[in-house]
């Protein structure tokens, strides 16, 4: 009858920690909490004087111990003594009693130093993965050992398979942790790379801005200048008793000041600090120069047809240069006795980008065989030279209805400087 | 009396090429021509076999004063007086490698430049 109660007893006993320890362990997912309820558990159901949950070390780690009840009994083993106590400090199958211990066995004097009588331990494992080592210190009564051990066995695939998952929990929710923290690091060394390329796009900007202001300034100062240059040489030529020849000169150079002067101006109000539209620098310019010779328009008509294209500075300049003086040339010689007559200037420029200028006035022309090369004129000398050396070009003349110049220049002799 | 010095002119602003030509004709040179671009330079130099080049530094076309003279020094030693409309370190220290006659800052002086040249040949062909 008593084995029987007993027996009764035992199975309740054993069905009421399951549901209690079950319930607990499937309701957290934190490893220190499972530890905490099992081994409370366990150590009320069996009357163990202490229980022990070690976790199992992944890797190069040691053996942890997740809980201890009662907690005071914590830090009964020191790390080094939880290695040797733990699966792998020792060889074989351990006896439940200390005394029943080989002496040359350490764990023995281990124990004995630790006033523990007897012990139970139970390696739980989940898919032949050992997951942590449950041990019960001084049980009373070595009577019920064997029904506590039945009990734990039985529960102990169930535990291993909580613990693991809680464990597995853990880690999850510290590598996201540890994310969390590297994403914010991210995130603010991405703020503060963001603020340093602000600021030094911020520095480049206004060092941009300073270099156009500079340009613009340097450019207007230069128009100035050569206007101060165009002032001197009038002034100079006024003292000049009344000479056609000297006045001519005056004229004529002014002119080229001009020429290159209005590139200056153009340059300074302009986008671009290194090109200038060719239609409306030469449409000025003529203008300019149509002002220069004081020639009304009615008499000598203009006709300009010139595609819209930048043209750089280096090559604005000598080719501005160029058609002051074939307009010269035709207010010279081209239209004698105030005859009225037409300049016509067009401009196109190739897929090459070849620009072809076609210069043409109706004028008298010029007398048959004349080698316009090789004349000691200035004038045409600028055009020969400027033309095929300095812009590596083409000059020709047609003497025929008029007088027209066909230059040839390539665009992409030069290239942007600024 | 020494043969004048025949001298090639590399220059790409064609006014100061033209202004600078006269100057040294007066000044009793001869002027073999002016060229803009420093591949007319070579070829010019490789055909006349000039005494001196005065040579521009920026010029149109594809390659520099420079290279230019370091390109016409490889096939015959001729002496070199670089002109620039503006100078920086490592320009000077590219033409100091073609060891240059002089290294002279736009604007040109002509009466300091005729004299450069007076004295170079007359010390060296005397």
């Amino acid at each position: 009858m008593i084995h029987r109660e007993q027996a009764r007893l035992a199975t309740t006993a054993e069905q009421f920690m399951a549901i209690e320890v079950f319930t607990e362990l499937l309701a957290s997912t934190d490893p220190a909490l499972v530890g905490k309820n099992l081994t409370e558990q366990l150590r009320e159901v069996t009357g163990a004087r202490t229980v022990l949950l070690v976790k199992h070390p992944e890797r190069t780690e040691e053996h942890t111990l997740i809980h201890a009840s009662p907690e005071r009994r914590e830090k009964l083993f020191s790390p080094d003594e939880l290695e040797l106590l733990c699966p792998g400090g020792y060889p074989g199958i351990l006896p439940r009693m200390t005394l029943e211990f080989p002496d040359e066995n350490p764990l023995k004097k281990l124990l004995q130093e630790k006033g523990i009588t007897s012990l139970l331990l139970f390696p739980l494992s989940e898919k032949n993965e050992l997951i942590a080592t449950l041990f019960l210190f001084d049980l009373p009564g070595m009577e019920r050992i064997d029904e506590t051990v039945a009990i734990v066995t039985r529960l102990s695939p169930m535990i291993a398979l909580s613990l693991k998952n809680s464990l597995s929990h853990e880690r999850i929710e510290k590598q996201a942790a540890e994310l969390g923290l590297l994403t914010g690091k991210l995130e603010q060394r991405v703020a503060e790379r963001t603020a340093q390329l602000e600021e030094a796009n911020a520095k480049l900007n206004k060092s941009l801005r300073e270099k156009e202001t500079l340009l613009r300034e340097l450019y207007h100062r230069t128009k100035n200048t050569l206007q101060i240059i165009s002032g001197i040489l009038k002034l100079q030529a006024a003292q000049i008793t009344k000479n056609p020849e000297v006045e001519q000169l005056v004229e004529i150079t002014d002119n080229r000041i001009q020429a290159i002067s209005l590139v200056h101006q153009m340059l300074y109000t302009s986008n671009d600090l290194s090109r200038i539209s060719i239609r409306e620098y030469i449409r000025n310019l003529t203008a300019l120069i149509l002002q220069g010779h004081g020639i009304e328009q009615d008499r000598i008509s203009l006709s300009l047809e010139i595609a819209e294209h930048d043209f750089l500075l280096d090559t604005a300049i000598p080719l501005g240069l160029t058609l002051t003086e074939l307009m010269t040339n035709s207010y010279k010689y081209a239209f004698p006795d105030n005859r009225k007559g037409k300049i016509t200037i067009s401009l196109y420029v190739d897929t090459d980008q070849n620009a072809t200028i076609t210069y043409s006035d109706d004028g008298i022309g010029v007398a048959e065989n004349f080698d316009f090369a090789s004349q000691p004129s200035l004038g045409l000398q600028l055009i020969f030279n400027i033309v095929t050396e300095q812009l590596q070009g083409t000059v020709n003349f047609v003497n025929k209805n008029g007088l027209t110049c066909i230059l040839t220049i390539p665009k992409t002799e030069y290239s942007t400087r600024i | 009396m020494n043969k004048p010095v025949r001298i090639l002119l590399v220059e790409d602003e064609i006014i100061t090429a033209m202004q600078m030509k006269a100057e040294l004709q007066k000044s009793g040179f001869t002027v073999l021509g002016y060229v803009a671009t420093g591949e007319k330079a070579l070829a010019f130099a490789c055909e006349e076999r000039p005494d001196l080049i005065l040579m521009d530094i920026n010029l149109a076309g594809k390659i520099d004063g420079i290279d230019a003279a370091v390109s016409i020094q490889a096939v015959y030693p001729v002496p070199v007086i670089f002109m620039t409309g503006y100078e920086d370190s490592s320009m000077r220290e590219r033409a100091e490698k073609t060891h240059p006659l002089q290294f002279l800052v736009k604007p040109v002086l002509m009466p300091s430049l005729v004299s450069i040249i007076g004295t170079y040949f007359n010390t060296t062909t005397e």
